[in-house]
């Protein structure tokens, strides 16, 4: 039994080990595109968070490929949030299982 | 959580094999296991526990003609890069698999991460490696041909690593994964296999066999490679 508590043991690691890269590879995504509708045109402004304020940075008339750029960071974004979410609840299982009253 | 598992490891097959670079790798570790079920396809073959970790070894770096970064190959499934040990050795990190790259250790051996620029990543130089190489059979995957070690040298391998382990958790994983691979050789009738493999072995790496065998009094199994 001693090989599966070492395989969890090992696991819980690397589990704690990915939250911690995930969350860095998120710092490292600074910010989102987004597009604000006004007076019947479109303007395109950085939107990121300054502490607790969410801050719109004007960026002015932007390239396809700098909006192409953004939208795949914004689903990089997303991926990452995902995996962030599973790598914890892998943790927190990993953490419950080896915290059994039986010897695993 | 197996499936999706299974479907993102033939996923990072496919993109290999599409640049080139899989025919140059040989898929070493626990993900071997589950792979021999085509090897034994006429016997009883049960599989163990397995990890995250998909090693792959590059037994020779300079065969590798295509130029891959394999860190943005496989970027957009949600990999990172991870650094393991003081070393920094390069892991490519997911909460389903996690991708190691190793070679084997050569002369006096080093802790240093050997680089393999073709890749863009780094290998861990790991001795005994080497051993994988002598024969290695091939498996298909979703229409991949993939490269594993010879079963009878992947269970000696991880006797012979099990007597080095101080972690004795992972050293008792490594022997019963081993002895799960031969007896299912014992059950395909390969004894000679069996025998001429571990007589091409150094003495010093039977011994190491021959040792983890007697710690776990496998008495059929010592008999059969203790016979002239």
């Amino acid at each position: 039994m001693g090989a599966i508590k070492g395989v969890l043991k090992e696991e819980l690691e690397n589990s704690l080990d990915l939250v911690k890269r995930y969350k860095e590879e998120l710092a490292k995504i600074k910010g989102c595109l987004i597009r604000k509708k006004i007076a019947n045109r479109y303007y395109y402004y950085l939107a990121k968070r300054q502490g607790k304020k969410i801050v719109f940075i004007y960026k002015g008339p932007i390239s396809e490929d700098i909006k192409k750029a953004y939208l795949q960071q914004r689903e990089m974004l997303n991926k990452y949030k995902q995996l962030l979410s599973k790598s914890k609840e892998q943790v927190k299982f990993l953490k419950r299982a080896l915290r059994g009253k039986e010897a695993v | 959580m197996e499936k999706k598992q299974y479907e993102l490891f033939v996923e990072v097959l496919h993109r290999l094999n599409r640049t080139g670079v899989l025919k140059d790798l040989v898929l070493v570790g626990s993900w071997c296991i589950p792979l021999y079920r085509d090897y034994f396809k006429n016997i009883a073959y049960t599989t163990t526990i397995r990890t995250r970790d998909v090693d792959f070894m590059v037994p020779g770096h300079h065969r590798i003609k295509a130029k891959v970064d394999i860190v943005a190959l496989l970027k957009d499934l949600g990999f990172v890069v991870g650094f393991q040990g003081r070393e920094g050795y390069i892991k490519l990190e997911h909460p389903e698999l996690a991708i190691e790259f190793l070679v084997p250790e050569k002369g006096r051996g080093s802790n240093k991460p050997f680089p393999l620029k073709e890749l863009g990543v780094n290998a861990q130089p790991l001795r005994y490696l080497g051993l994988l190489t002598q024969k290695v059979i091939h498996t298909e995957i979703d229409g991949i041909k993939i490269s594993l070690p010879h079963p009878v040298l992947f269970a000696f391998h991880k006797l012979i690593i099990a007597t080095l382990r101080k972690n004795e958790d992972k050293a008792a994983k490594d022997i019963e994964g081993a002895l799960r691979i031969l007896k299912a050789v014992l059950d395909k009738g390969e004894i000679t296999v069996l025998k001429i493999t571990f007589e091409s072995m150094l003495p010093a790496w039977r011994k190491k066999v021959v040792q983890s065998l007697k710690a776990m009094k496998e008495k059929e199994l010592l008999t059969i490679l203790e016979q002239k």
